[in-house]
């Protein structure tokens, strides 16, 4: 382990913690994005932070931020952020459960993404084990919306492979999502819409659930469709809707630090 | 929105005029007992002020109330938020938060409605907001959240860990049993011999409750031989309990493999006898 300080968060720490945690955790998602703001009221204000319960590790000679970690009175590691190093977040782990052993608290509880192998080894070497006690769940209010932010990352691969009308009724609709919603998609643009779009090229009859779970890539398209979940017009365009939905679902899984969770 | 609606109540038939709007100036105190009542110590005062008042993305037009003649029996509070969606995208989401419901209105489809209200609210139509998320106990996700709201499980890939440091809730759960057992109360069986169990958990101390024929006593070590030794991971034991059959549950614990016990043979049915001490000791908040 290189050389480190470690010292207690102080006025003006905010902007190097939320460039670190945006760093640390770009390649991942499901959380809300740090800002100075967002930071101060989730951690800094919080009910049952004190400023002697966040940790910030420092590089000796860059002096550099490498981690830090902000636990709460209730037990709660509310952010755990480093680099991936094993060195530092053990350091900056054991730091945390030893303030919360002195204040009297009686469980730890912290939240890393599944996908960090380092911060998962951390916490095994630390004594703690997985219980996964909470579930995220996720509801669409606007399918339209969805497709549209999720094609718009990739317009140009969607308008160079695809050259198609879809039109997607939903079937039993609730009142918040609409009953019908429709991609236009050629060389220069895609427009998605509420809906029905005149002579579509492939009409797809499907319910909200299906749709979610494939859109948020916890449903397989292909067995949507072979479990008759969503039926495709003229059948035999189903391969390209198929190919279509895959290319647009989620396949991040989503990390929630427990900051976010309330 | 408001209408009048009706239930039998004692036989006789009771008009109600609920009202279904959004929050408004005077409704904090109400709304904060109500979830005082619901959620305990969590969200009291300081807590509810700060986790929404005091937020950043507290919009008071995502905060539905339910009013029944004039008296606020329910609420749901949504946060606007911005969220990462994928590694590249970035947009607005709806944290879905508490809702709570006062327990004397329940089964009446308030809650649902309460679910349903928020959806058609102006901030979220002309902001187009795409999806709405939330953190809940599956079980009741699957027995109201989904039937009424339409929610799925996420694409969730966040590792939970936990590490008890001490038994103090366990402790004061003891406590509050031997009180019981000695003011007579309680008319249940101890053991007519002492029996000692030891519980080896992981990311746990050492954990001996010590079943005497006038109480109970912990120790977080172990003095001497124990009857019965259950071994296994936290997250077994956390599930057996809050399983609703906590002994079937048990049962298929010790079955699969995933957790481990070690008895003295004539003490099985010992154990059996007073499994409903540890039912009640770890039943109530264990850290």
């Amino acid at each position: 382990m290189g050389k480190y300080i470690v010292r207690n968060f102080v006025d003006g720490d905010e902007k190097r913690i939320v460039e670190l945690f945006n760093r640390v955790f770009g390649n991942f998602s499901g959380y809300v994005p740090r800002t100075v703001e967002y930071w101060r009221w989730c951690c800094l204000e919080r009910p049952d932070v004190r400023r002697d319960g966040i940790f910030l590790l420092f590089d000796e000679e860059s002096g550099n931020l490498e981690g830090y970690v902000v636990a709460g009175l209730s037990g709660n590691i509310w952010e755990f952020c480093c680099i991936p190093s094993l060195d530092v977040a053990l350091f900056l782990l054991d730091r945390a459960v030893r303030y919360l052993e002195d204040m009297g608290v009686s469980a730890v509880n912290v939240n890393v993404p599944e996908g960090c192998d380092v911060l998962n080894e951390a916490c095994r070497k630390a004594g703690f084990a997985r219980v996964d006690v909470h579930k995220m769940f996720v509801g669409v209010l606007s399918f339209s919306k969805l497709f549209s932010i999720l094609i718009e990352d990739r317009k140009n691969f969607f308008c160079n492979r695809f050259e198609e009308k879809f039109c997607v009724m939903i079937r039993d609709a609730p009142f918040w999502v609409e009953k019908a919603l429709s991609i236009d998609i050629n060389r220069d643009r895609v427009n998605v819409f509420e809906g029905s779009i005149d002579s579509p090229t492939v009409l797809v009859k499907t319910d909200v659930k299906t749709l979610s779970s494939v859109l948020f890539g916890v449903m397989n398209p292909v067995h949507a469709v072979l479990r008759f979940k969503m039926r495709v017009k003229p059948f035999w365009k189903t391969p390209r809707f198929v190919e279509f939905l895959d290319s647009v679902r989620l396949r991040d899984a989503w990390f929630w630090p427990l900051g976010d969770f309330g | 929105m408001a209408f009048g609606r009706f239930w039998i109540r004692g036989g006789a038939r009771v008009e109600e005029k609920v009202v279904y709007r959004t929050f408004k100036e005077g409704d904090e105190n109400a709304v904060k007992s109500l979830v005082k009542s619901i959620f305990g110590g969590f969200l009291e005062g300081e807590y509810w002020k700060w986790k929404y008042l005091d937020n950043p993305f507290f919009n008071r037009q995502l905060l539905a109330v339910t009013e029944i003649n004039g008296e606020v029996v329910g609420c749901n509070h949504w946060l606007l938020r911005n969220f990462k969606v994928s590694s590249s995208v970035v947009d607005d989401a709806v944290l879905a938060a508490d809702v709570a419901v006062n327990p004397n209105y329940r089964g009446k489809g308030l809650g649902s409605a309460l679910l349903r209200f928020l959806r058609s609210s102006r901030v979220v139509k002309d902001k187009r907001v795409a999806f709405i998320y939330m953190f809940a106990d599956p079980s009741l996700v699957k027995k109201f959240h989904a039937p009424a709201a339409e929610y799925i499980l996420a694409p969730d890939g966040t590792a939970q860990y936990t590490k008890v440091l001490n038994w103090k809730k366990v402790k004061q759960n003891v406590e509050l049993l031997n009180k019981e057992i000695r003011s007579g109360k309680l008319h249940k069986k101890l053991s007519d011999d002492d029996l000692k169990v030891l519980f080896r958990m992981s990311a746990a101390p050492l954990l001996c409750i010590h079943v005497k024929k006038d109480g109970v006593a912990v120790e977080e070590s172990l003095a001497g031989d124990a009857d019965i030794v259950l071994s296994g991971d936290l997250s077994v034991f956390d599930r057996i309990k809050l399983s609703k059959r906590g002994k079937w549950s048990l049962f298929k614990a010790v079955l699969t493999g995933k957790l481990k016990i070690k008895v003295k043979l004539t003490r099985v049915f010992d154990f059996f006898h007073v499994l409903w001490i540890f039912e009640d000791v770890f039943g109530k908040k264990m850290t």
